[in-house]
């Protein structure tokens, strides 16, 4: 970009699920906007790691922004999958007493419930739990069924806020780290790039997770202490997916929220997360151990006993944005800078509130007369028409298609029976990076029970061939994780340029 | 949404390795007839068939013959030789996508045809096996980064002519398939190639040990567990951590070995197995719990070469025929 091109109005950094819906959110209002994230896709940091799960606020401390962005936005979930084309099924969760003392605590929650607006909680006995959940704990006491609880596709959250955002003209720049944020004058606001060119903004966002105290620290005197809480997962093979039909939660204890197992939308089972506070820049904070898979085995078969006859076959940890100052840490104006917006603290509930978050922060940013919201009328309120579908269609059981196209019928990913046409309609996607990762996200192919046995390689060729460049330059997300010792992927990674 | 195509052959065979191939020429060679032989990939003759001989010049799956060792390839050609004077249909690029064990059903998807119906008066299950994940293995933790790949990701990489060529691999787990990738890790130059398991001692046997050291020996290692952990600076380095020992770099951690019967299709049949490694449960001939289905080969548990898995193959076909002379053969399909 040139020095003597209009600065953006807002430049939001960090592209996970609240830059994403952010994007997204300002996209439908006539600004110019620009998403930026380190990374060479979106959502690779916090929220590639989490529980999947649209929650109902129903545990949250009243009358907090979080509890009312919570419930405000688990009411506008339905519909906003359905625009945004992400698999999405309310399946209700069932809150599990495996005790007396659990038991006794059953009222209080159901009060908070009501107290958090949701109203169609219910408190069940252990014989209708025992009808609702035949393989839940058979020792539990009871329960408290929360119906509007939901599942979705984590993966494509980020993903399609990004790809409707981009159709709405929001600038999507991605493998550009930034590392400061100064002000070129009075309005506007130069944002540091790494090895790159500086871009300028009347308003910058920063909404970088676990990144965000770093470049506060270049604008703002004191400082946030975050660190990340480190949440580890099993994942159970699709045989499971039909233990339960509700997401199982255990009874919340001061400390923590505590290990549940839930359906995924994908058919399998997901166990954990565990609670472990690490120090900033930790670089184990996304790395398992095996005390805590332990611990989240246990107490997945603690809450699901036929789970002891069934190995996980995968792991994940996920780094919550945990700040010491409590959660939603929101400063308008920080550090004395006109146009200079923070967010983080974003902890557990990001996935679910992040529409509503980014309503909030769109108001919020009006209220401070730092932008008017003029509709777009031509932007799209949704995820375009065009865009790659998903995993979910198996378009082999259409024969016109495969007819057409028969690739469609050549399994790629055994497993999880993704074809080969399918990674490549998801690397023509927009802004779809070529790696492994990414491919893995779009299309679950590397996700199933093989873990990447029999398609691993076939998926890299695939990529390599797709975008032109040998195999030893295919990446898991980026330069510095190739396939093979002596790959230079720096040079064909497609990522820097829009 | 137009009708799905449906046909009706005499028996299905679902995997086209050795026990699939070996099935499949016991039931010609029986004069059962039509026989319809399915696989997923795009060449017949499973695991072996991965290990070439242009695979890092490293002749790794070891096949005594008449006094002979082949590798891989070889070995399936003369079984691919044995089956081409067979009637019977070979089907690649075929993933059977479920199983009706009840009505003896495949419902198959392939590049020519689309999803089809495949009914069958016997349905003969070869998938094989896989090696574990790391996480099934249940000692191996940390970093999901890093080079860490398994030895069926090794052959294939290495069929494609690309070079293995890393400073410090790892080997997890000892058996046969353990040692044959540490074998072609340091025929591409690996200058030292750690093996780590929770077993004492190795456990492949001394043949095979005997065998593979013509390409070096690989130092080997007794843990409990294992920790990949990143480190400060190279992304392309990472350090196992072990419970007592001092941490070791490594730049390609290789899970190797150990297999796994894939047991998907009978899972989902709800045909009986054994948890949790899903072993299914067979009656006398190696017939599964629903009339008709038989398994063989690897699929049945326990690590075995190609050889066996052949005769397994041959004897599954025996008892297959002597299952359908009681049963007559099914009326020509009405659709």
């Amino acid at each position: 970009m040139s020095k003597e091109s209009e600065p953006y109005d807002v430049a939001i950094v960090g592209a996970g699920v609240v830059g994403c819906a952010l994007a997204f959110e300002l996209s439908r209002y006539q600004l110019r906007v620009s998403l930026l994230d380190k990374n060479y896709d979106v959502g690779e940091g916090t929220s590639k790691g989490n529980s999947a799960i649209i929650h109902t606020g129903f545990d949250a401390v009243p009358g907090t922004l979080e509890s009312q962005l919570v419930t405000r936005a688990s009411r506008r979930w339905p519909e906003l999958a359905r625009k945004l084309k992400i698999p999405f099924r309310q399946n209700g969760a069932l809150l599990l007493a495996l005790d007396g003392d659990q038991a006794r605590q059953l009222p209080k929650l159901y009060k908070k419930a009501l107290a958090n607006g949701v109203d169609d909680v219910e408190m069940i006995g252990p014989d209708e739990l025992r009808r609702l959940e035949p393989h839940a704990a058979p020792t539990a006491r009871g329960g408290l069924l929360v119906p509007r609880e939901s599942i979705i596709d984590p993966f494509m959250v980020p993903i399609a806020f990004a790809e409707a955002a981009v159709a709405n003209g929001v600038d999507l720049l991605l493998g550009r780290h930034v590392v400061g944020v100064a002000s070129a004058s009075e309005a506007v606001k130069m944002i540091i790039v790494d090895g790159d060119t500086p871009i300028r903004s009347r308003i910058v966002v920063n909404v970088a997770g676990l990144g965000s105290r770093r470049l506060t620290e270049t604008y703002r005197g004191e400082q946030f202490d975050i660190n990340p809480r480190r949440g580890q997962f099993l994942v159970y093979d699709r045989n499971t997916g039909s233990l339960i039909e509700r997401i199982l939660l255990p009874v919340p204890t001061a400390k923590t929220k505590g290990k549940l197992v839930t359906p995924t939308i994908f058919g399998n089972l997901l166990a954990g997360p565990t609670a472990e506070d690490l120090p900033l820049d930790d670089p184990e904070a996304t790395s398992t151990t095996l005390e805590g898979l332990l611990d989240v085995s246990e107490s997945a078969i603690r809450m699901c006993p036929p789970l002891s006859n069934h190995r996980p076959v995968a792991a994940y940890a996920g780094a919550r944005c945990n700040c010491s100052g409590g959660s939603y840490q929101i400063r308008v104006g920080d550090g004395g800078h006109r146009g200079m917006l923070t967010v983080t603290g974003v902890r557990s509930t990001g996935l679910t509130s992040s529409p509503a978050l980014a309503e909030y922060l769109v108001e919020r940013m009006q209220r401070e007369g730092w932008l008017t919201r003029t509709r777009d009328l031509t932007a799209g309120d949704g995820r375009p028409a065009t865009a790659w579908p998903g995993w979910w269609l198996h378009p082999f059981d259409n024969p016109e298609r495969v007819a057409a196209h028969p690739d469609y019928g050549r399994m790629l990913c055994f497993c999880e029976q993704i074809s080969r046409q399918e990674i490549v309609d998801a690397l023509d996607s927009p802004r779809c990076p070529p790696t492994l990762d990414a491919v893995k996200r779009r299309t679950r192919a590397l996700m199933g029970r093989c873990q990447g046995f029999n398609c691993l390689i076939r998926v890299a060729e695939l990529i390599g061939q797709h975008r032109g460049m040998p195999l030893e330059n295919v990446t898991k997300r980026g330069p510095g994780s190739e396939l093979l010792p002596h790959g230079n992927p720096a040079e064909t990674m497609t990522g820097r340029t829009p | 949404m137009s009708e799905i195509i449906k046909e009706q052959v005499r028996v299905a065979i679902v995997g086209a390795g050795p026990a699939g191939i070996g099935a499949a020429i016991g039931l010609a060679r029986r004069g059962v007839a039509p026989v319809l032989l399915l696989d997923r990939w795009d060449k017949p003759g499973g695991i072996p068939a991965k290990y070439s001989a242009e695979a890092g010049g490293v002749r790794t799956y070891v096949q005594p013959a008449r006094g002979r060792v082949l590798h891989g390839q070889q070995f399936v050609d003369h079984l691919l030789d044995r089956l081409a004077s067979t009637e019977v249909e070979l089907r690649l690029e075929c993933t059977v996508l479920e199983l009706n064990a009840e009505r003896r059903e495949l419902t198959v998807v392939d590049p020519m045809h689309g999803k089809t119906r495949i009914a069958a008066d016997a349905i003969v299950l070869a998938t094989g096996a896989r090696e574990e994940t790391a996480v099934e293995r249940g000692w191996i933790a940390g970093g999901r980064d890093g080079h860490r790949l398994q030895t069926m990701q090794l052959l294939q990489l290495s069929g494609r002519g690309k070079r293995l060529s890393w400073g410090q691999p790892v080997v997890a787990g000892s058996d046969l398939i353990a040692y044959a990738a540490a074998a072609k890790l340091m025929a591409s130059g690996a200058p030292l190639v750690r093996m780590v398991d929770t077993s004492t001692r190795p456990r492949a046997s001394w043949f095979a040990r005997w065998y593979f050291r013509r390409w070096g020996r690989p130092e080997w290692q007794c843990e409990n567990s294992l920790n990949v952990s990143p480190r400060e600076g190279d992304s392309r380095i990472w350090q196992l951590r072990f419970q007592n020992d001092r941490p070791i770099p490594c730049d390609a951690l290789i899970v190797s070995g150990h297999l796994v019967p894939n047991a998907e299709l009978l899972v989902e049949a709800r045909l009986e197995t054994r948890t949790p490694l899903h072993l299914p449960v067979t009656g006398a001939c190696s017939q599964l719990s629903a009339p008709g289905c038989f398994a063989t080969g690897n699929l049945l548990g326990g690590f075995h070469g190609g050889s066996w898995c052949t005769q397994s193959g041959l004897r599954v076909a025996k008892a297959v025929s002597r299952y359908l002379e009681a049963c007559p053969e099914s009326a020509k399909p009405t659709w």
